[in-house]
């Protein structure tokens, strides 16, 4: 029979575990001696200072293999799944509705912006905070604002793994919703990250290149760098810069060039879609006509 | 003047002695001490009365308000998870549309939990609607049962027997077709084993039956 | 008569839903057929699973009932034991629903469907031992496992209660934890990184709910239905044996109904249980 004490008992253990801090044993306590606690970090940052290649083989300016999936949440009205190595994130859109609690007439729409971490991913290298409100300035030049005045649109999004580069993930996954969900936008956002470290430039670095790239500050110049482009409209939507970096504007070029790169992607998987669902809507034009036909 | 009734006299009713007193508490509409065996357990009904701002009671779900207090302590997750049960069985009987924007409000409180606590609770909670006077569709009554290791079907168990037993449940029946309003059971049984269980427990619901209307008989004797 | 004369009717199964809902599925229920996707009562939506593909949890599942879509991934820590039992580890469940779930469930109603899911798993898999607290431990009174396995929800379709339970157990299937030994020479416990064992797990446990709709019951119930059913009956079966059942409050059912209810879901049990083995060896 189910002992019901037990498992509360169980639970009131685990809260008080949860609290009880000193209790804890982390897993690199018990490594074995000698090679005691050789974290991922840890390797990371002989890598880089033997300036040796990427630990997954990796050119420097190479991007990682994406996924891209259009439509992932069935009740929302658009949706991307998307995944650059093993980042993985969903990213949903609603909207357009009325600003709740409304003082005045705001001209331009709102967006907001939601970033939620799932309890089973790393924790994330920068504030969530900081990164919805990098998510809505990368966005907010894209959308047609002026259409929907008093109106907000809401962007969520869901990171179920976290292996770096998250926010760029974030962006694009976010654009091409935007394109899913038909609301007026003047182009497709593609963003990129690069980690700097002395003169190497990392492109869309992995979760310990981060890490490392933003604590180490000894390096001339080291740091992150995240770019937003437009390329039809042939604008910068956003650029960010974390760390000390000699020469900042020799990073735009390359960071454009790759964004260039990903624009591409993200417009093929667009079409696909689009050519879809226009498939979908003259299918059922189709049925409805042939129903109208056989007047009854 | 002694509205206490005993199960005595109810021939069949194979569980444990029951026990109830109605109108005990001055203050709320309806209100009752309900024992099975060791088990006991008060329950008031207050209501209806107006809605307070800012609920809004949809067009079928009544509002019903429910508070389970248990003997011991801040409420736990086993106490929240009756609570939501003892409130879906009871609210489901009362003919919610006579009385628009008003609410009801139950309070069980545990006495003494010696096993079966739940179908005690929900019994108590009927007999005090009843009590209260507010309009049901039926009563609902709520039977314990639960299958020894020797495959034996005991209803009504104490603790000891509820503890070694190899699967329980708590059923609730209504008063007409005795259908199932709700059940809840835990444990390993065949399919079979399950409907027998069931079987033998609305047995048990329509022995139930007779003693709550004995019990309305004798209050509404003394009212007389 | 012209559909096209009409322009707000040249839907009327559309209008017909907005204005009696309630109508809709009756007319629909009383045909033997479900709105939108055509269903028969007692038919169930496709179910796609796959497991371990979060690199950082030490298991991890994603099961798909229709477009319900729930990931589970667990976490390992260690501790030391509770005095009570000393030789039990621990398992903590959790449930959460994701910004993308439909935003018409409003907060309250969150809340108790959560709660009510986490219970009958900890029942389930604690409670009638599918998870063996007592294989969680690496040295009694001295260091047990912690397990966090968490439930999220990413697009909510009706179903929940199946999708967890299914979801839960795959990933506990498919969790590897790495072998920590007393060694003597260091007077401490040394952890083997490279050598990782399976959690042994109990049978698949299969939950299937049940919509109550006034007279009609029907099986895994999308969210649209769900809203109208009064309430819902969950059932968990494992080999020919019923585990839990739960039906909270709402419109009686009659024995007839209850019974057939446990058939169907007890006859489904033989195909589920070939399908989690596929799911579990594809890895």
């Amino acid at each position: 029979m189910i002992d019901n004490e037990e498992i509360e008992d169980m639970l009131r253990e685990i809260r008080k575990n949860e609290k009880d801090a000193g209790k804890r044993i982390s897993l690199a306590d018990l490594a074995p001696q000698g090679q005691k606690s050789v974290s991922l970090y840890e390797r990371k940052k002989r890598e880089m200072a033997n300036r040796r290649g990427r630990t997954d083989g990796r050119k420097d300016d190479d991007h990682r293999p994406m996924f891209i999936q259009l439509g992932t949440v069935s009740d929302a009205r658009g949706s991307c799944y998307v995944e650059i190595g093993d980042t993985k994130v969903v990213v949903s859109i609603r909207g357009p509705k009325e600003i709740p609690n409304l003082k005045e007439y705001t001209e331009m729409c709102e967006i907001e912006c939601l970033i939620e971490y799932a309890p089973f991913a790393n924790s994330p290298t920068t504030n969530e905070g900081y990164m919805c409100h990098a998510v809505r300035q990368a966005l907010e030049p894209a959308i047609c604002r002026h259409e929907f005045p008093n109106f907000q649109i809401a962007v969520s999004a869901f990171v179920i793994e976290d292996r770096g580069s998250v926010l760029s993930a974030i962006i694009n996954g976010a654009s091409l919703a935007l394109t899913h969900a038909r609301l007026p936008c003047f182009g497709i956002v593609s963003s990129v990250i690069a980690a700097v470290c002395d003169d190497r430039i990392l492109m869309d670095p992995e979760y310990e290149e981060e890490a490392y790239c933003q604590a180490a500050g000894k390096a001339d110049s080291c740091g992150l760098v995240t770019l937003s482009y437009m390329p039809d409209m042939e604008q910068i939507t956003f650029y960010e810069q974390n760390g000390y970096l000699a020469e900042p504007l020799k990073m735009v070029e390359p960071l454009v060039k790759k964004c260039q790169e990903i624009h591409k992607i993200c417009i093929q998987h667009a079409l696909k879609e689009a050519k879809s669902s226009v498939n979908v809507l003259a299918a059922t034009q189709d049925a409805t006509n042939s129903v109208k036909s056989l007047k009854v | 003047m002694d509205l206490e009734v005993e199960s005595d006299d109810f021939v069949g009713w194979t569980g444990r002695p029951i026990k109830c007193e109605i109108n005990v508490l001055s203050k709320p509409e309806g209100s009752c001490i309900f024992s099975q065996g060791g088990t006991v357990v008060m329950a008031a009904l207050y209501g209806p009365h107006e809605i307070k701002h800012g609920k809004i009671q949809t067009e079928e779900t009544p509002a019903f308000q429910m508070s389970y207090r248990s003997k011991k302590g801040p409420p736990s997750n086993e106490s929240r998870s009756l609570e939501e049960l003892i409130k879906t069985a009871c609210e489901s009987v009362v003919f919610t549309r006579t009385f628009a924007r008003h609410e009801l409000t139950l309070v069980v409180q545990e006495m003494q939990n010696c096993g079966g606590i739940l179908s005690c609770a929900i019994n108590a909670g009927c007999l005090a609607m009843i009590n209260s006077g507010v309009d049901m569709q039926h009563l609902v009554l709520a039977v314990t049962a639960c299958l020894t290791n020797d495959n034996r079907i005991v209803v009504d168990p104490d603790e000891s027997q509820l503890k070694s037993a190899k699967m329980s449940m708590e059923v609730a029946f209504d008063s007409e077709l005795f259908n199932v309003i709700m059940v809840n059971s835990q444990g390993t049984s065949s399919v079979e084993e399950y409907q027998n269980t069931i079987g033998k427990c609305r047995e048990s619901a329509r022995i139930l039956k007779e003693y709550f209307k004995s019990v309305v008989k004798k209050y509404a004797e003394a009212l007389l | 008569m012209d559909l096209a004369a009409e322009p707000c009717f040249n839907q009327p199964e559309e209008v017909c839903k907005k204005i009696n809902p309630k109508k809709y599925l009756k007319d629909h229920l009383s045909q033997g057929v479900r709105p939108k996707d055509n269903r028969r009562l007692f038919s169930y939506r496709s179910v796609v699973g796959n497991v371990n593909f979060i690199k950082n949890c030490c298991g991890s599942s994603i099961v798909k009932i229709g477009s319900t879509t729930v990931i589970c991934g667990i976490k390992n820590e260690v501790t030391s034991p509770s005095k009570r039992f000393q030789n039990k580890g621990l398992l903590d469940i959790d449930c959460k629903l994701s910004d993308h779930c439909n935003v018409s469930l409003n907060h309250k109603n969150r809340v108790v469907l959560l709660k009510q899911c986490v219970s009958l798993l900890q029942k389930l898999f604690i409670g009638l031992k599918i998870v063996d607290l007592e294989s969680l431990c690496i040295a009694k009174g001295e260091l047990v496992w912690l397990l966090k396995a968490d439930i999220v929800c990413l697009d909510y379709d009706g179903g929940f209660w199946d999708a967890a339970v299914m979801a839960l157990h795959l990933a506990l299937s498919s969790t590897k934890l790495p072998v920590i030994e007393y060694s003597p020479e260091n007077e401490r416990f040394v952890l083997q990184e490279n050598t990782l064992v399976d959690l042994p797990v109990g049978k698949f446990p299969l939950a299937t709910s049940f919509g109550v709709f006034q007279d009609f019951v029907f099986t895994d119930p999308s969210f649209e239905e769900e809203q109208l059913c009064s309430s819902f009956f969950v059932v968990v079966v494992q080999d020919n044996a019923v585990k839990i059942t739960q039906k909270r409050g709402g419109y009686p059912i009659s024995d007839v109904k209850l019974m057939e209810c446990i058939n169907v879901a007890a006859s489904r049990y033989k195909i589920m249980e070939d399908v989690i083995r596929a799911i579990l060896e594809n890895r």
